[in-house]
């Protein structure tokens, strides 16, 4: 498994049970997390149990949206939305059991990928105006989508660049994610199809030209793509490339925590090696049938 | 310390399954086997190692998926007996537990891990270093399963009853234990271990289905008894007596049980007769099953009361457990707490005829309470759930910055609380 899924599981598996038919309409009541400060809650109280509400609570919202996620939402999960307003989430969505429950894989399913629907807004917008040979038109978009770190969407004439800035508290992990976007950078020139990558750690200069975009202490670095017409045209390839883009931070992190174990069962492995060839040296060691050997080949 | 905003997460490594889930929910959002599935390679232990170019060490897979791919992958249950034997294979069942199941980012939340009773500090320390090194947690808390599980029973009980003192029965697939708890703290030497559990309850119907010849596909049948198992039996107060009714009225008891042939997809079906009562019959009669064995489980639980310090044990017999997915047998606490209360009082009567001068000092009988709940099934880990959202948790865990400043040995010791909810 080299790739995180899109969707969220836990929420995936819960509505699609709640909405199947079958199941008892029982209150309900699940929270659970995702990437990026993502926080959900799933509620059905027991006195409206064949309404399920869907709180979502993002920190970047309010910055999305004006970059064309508010629209997005409209339009995929227009009929959800709620006028209720919770503390400490950012959206609300009221999904009916009744009427839903036809196509409840579908709606499981959309649910799952909400957070990736919403960071896709801003990549949608330059992407197809890329697409269309409109690119230049639209001014950078910074996404604060992490406290210290950096989505920056830059569109040029003929292309549009994505910038990363990362941020690893942990000193291995900073070290890590360092010769993992160098490798990065060095892998992407042999495929000649592929967007171009660049890893610096000083702030590159198409950058530092983006004039709403204030660079964190401590970066690990900077990371970016050129994105061409010919990478976004279609709209699979679209969609996948949106999809990798808005996935890379936590696909990066997740390496960086495989890495440390592949190094941990390495460095176990070689420890008992090194144990073993210690109990060699060692001449009390043994069953009693060699130590006897042992014995009597220093009497003769 | 303040909560922080973003919910704990909980994991119980079991020997056969794993429960994990974020704090403040009711039920685990992932039960899955405790299975890890490496790739074969020449050498046959250490597939990861070997396998070091390119994106080898990614190639394995846990869980239900693990089962899927036994044919093709090796196959290694990485916890023994409750305890971690290897490191390697739950480092990486973590991993994917963390990053693929729950999708969140370990240096974000606070973890709970639940470790068996008599689990080595050492081991404590593994965990530890796995842990803050690995995924940089900022807080860890390792709970014995015990008290979790007496932590869960406070659910059925008044604010001023809830105390962590008493004894649990811990009855999950493999193995029965019982744990008298003083306090907070496991009295290790009462501890005591039973040979029975959920997989000899299916093995004994499976017998039963194959000596009456029912018509069951021979591959389905510990399936069948199984589903059979959770669905139809029960625990009765006396045997000779469900025997005569039975007999009296098939109509009623006797049950039929549908199911599918797995290969050909035909229908079959089987009757359902006194395997509904006998079943669970053999933890309170174990020589119908097991002849090597036959100390009932009343026995067992009070033997290991008694071989606890005597000031504590008018609190283990008052608050007795169940916890496991074993316990959940219809009335199966009643006919525990009646055979306890029997064997006790037997004894405390045959002490007041030879010391008749006690009898009057007595302030009281001995009560024996044995709690059922709702949340049975998933004991410890609810009640690690339960404790883990309150603010009293985020005080007695470890930090991170505790852990740089003086290693893995804080891990040694986690600090037993009760929080007042």
């Amino acid at each position: 498994m080299i790739f995180l899924e899109t969707g969220h599981p836990i929420i995936e598996e819960t509505i699609r049970t709640r909405l199947d038919p079958e199941t008892k309409p029982e209150p309900l009541d699940i929270t659970c997390s995702d990437f990026d400060d993502v926080k959900y809650h799933i509620v059905a109280t027991s006195s409206n149990k064949n309404v399920l509400s869907f709180r979502m609570a993002m920190p970047c919202y309010s910055s999305l949206a004006s970059m064309g996620a508010t629209a997005a939402l409209d339009s995929k999960y227009g009929r959800y939305q709620s006028r209720e307003k919770v503390d400490g989430y950012d959206l609300v969505f009221e999904i009916d059991v009744n009427e839903s429950s036809a196509d409840r894989d579908a709606v499981a399913k959309d649910f799952g990928e909400i957070k990736r629907n919403i960071m896709a807004a801003p990549f949608r917008r330059c992407f197809e105006a890329l697409a269309a040979g409109k690119s230049s038109s639209i001014k950078p978009m910074v996404i604060p989508f992490r406290p210290n770190e950096r989505i920056v969407l830059a569109p040029g004439n003929d292309r549009v660049m994505v910038f990363f800035t990362f941020h690893f508290a942990d000193v291995t992990d900073r070290a890590l994610a360092k010769v993992f976007l160098q490798e990065m950078s060095e892998a992407g020139r042999k495929v000649p199809q592929a967007p171009a990558v660049t890893f610096t750690t000083e702030i590159p200069g198409d950058l530092a030209k983006v004039r709403e975009f204030k660079p964190a202490d401590n970066l690990v670095g900077y990371v970016m793509f050129q994105v061409f017409k010919s990478h976004v045209e279609g709209a699979e390839k679209m969609e996948k490339i949106i999809t990798l883009f808005q996935g890379f931070r936590a696909y990066l992190h997740y390496h960086i925590k495989a890495s440390k174990s592949h190094l941990h069962s390495r460095m176990r492995n070689r420890v008992e090696l090194l144990l073993k060839v210690l109990k060699r040296a060692d001449p009390t060691a043994g069953d009693e049938s060699t130590s006897k050997k042992a014995y009597r080949t220093y009497n003769n | 310390m303040s909560m922080p905003d973003k919910p704990a997460v909980v994991i119980d490594n079991g020997t056969g399954y794993t429960k994990m889930g974020y704090a403040g929910n009711c039920e685990p959002n992932y039960i899955i086997p405790t299975l890890i599935a490496n790739p074969l390679n020449d050498s046959g232990t250490r597939g990861t190692v070997r396998n070091a170019e390119g994106l080898g060490d990614l190639d394995f897979y846990v869980g239900n998926e693990a089962q899927a791919h036994a044919s093709s992958y090796q196959i290694n249950y990485p916890i023994k007996h409750g305890i971690i034997e290897n490191w390697d294979n739950m480092e990486k069942m973590w991993q994917r537990c963390i990053f693929k199941m729950l999708k969140c980012e370990p240096e974000d939340h606070y973890f709970l891990l639940t470790e068996p009773p008599l689990n080595t500090p050492e081991n404590r320390e593994y965990t530890a270093e796995v842990m803050f090194e690995t995924f940089n947690v900022p807080g860890l808390y390792i709970a014995v399963q015990a008290i979790l599980a007496l932590a869960a029973s406070w659910t059925s009980k008044k604010l001023e009853e809830r105390t962590l003192t008493g004894t649990v029965i811990d009855s999950g697939d493999g193995v029965t234990h019982v744990i008298p708890v003083a306090d907070g703290y496991v009295i290790g030497s009462s501890i005591k271990h039973i040979p029975l559990a959920g997989r000899d309850v299916t093995n004994f119907i499976a017998g039963m289905l194959r000596d009456r010849k029912e018509p069951i596909p021979p591959e389905d049948i510990l399936l069948a008894a199984k589903s059979l198992k959770e669905r139809h039996c029960y625990t009765c107060p006396d045997l000779v007596r469900e025997f005569t009714k039975y007999d009296n009225d098939p109509e009623k008891y006797f049950k039929l049980f549908q199911g599918i042939h797995s290969r050909t997809g035909k229908a079959w079906e089987c009757d359902v007769g006194y395997e509904r009562f006998l079943a669970p019959e053999i933890f309170f009669s174990p020589e119908i099953f097991n002849p090597q064995f036959s100390t009932p489980l009343p026995s067992v639980v009070d033997k290991s009361i008694l071989s606890c310090p005597i000031d504590t044990r008018r609190g283990l017999y008052r608050n007795i457990v169940l916890s496991g997915g074993s316990s959940l047998f219809r009335d199966f606490g009643r006919r525990l707490q009646r055979d306890i209360k029997k064997i006790v009082n037997t004894r405390l009567e045959k002490n007041w005829a030879q010391n008749p001068q006690f009898k009057a000092g007595a302030s009281s009988e001995m009560e024996v309470n044995v709690v059922s709940h709702a949340l049975q099934r998933y004991a410890v880990w609810f009640g690690g759930s339960m404790l883990s959202s309150t603010a009293e948790f985020y005080r007695v865990c470890h930090t991170r910055e505790a852990y740089l400043e003086e290693g893995p040995r804080i891990a040694r010791h986690n600090p037993v609380f009760s929080a007042q909810i």
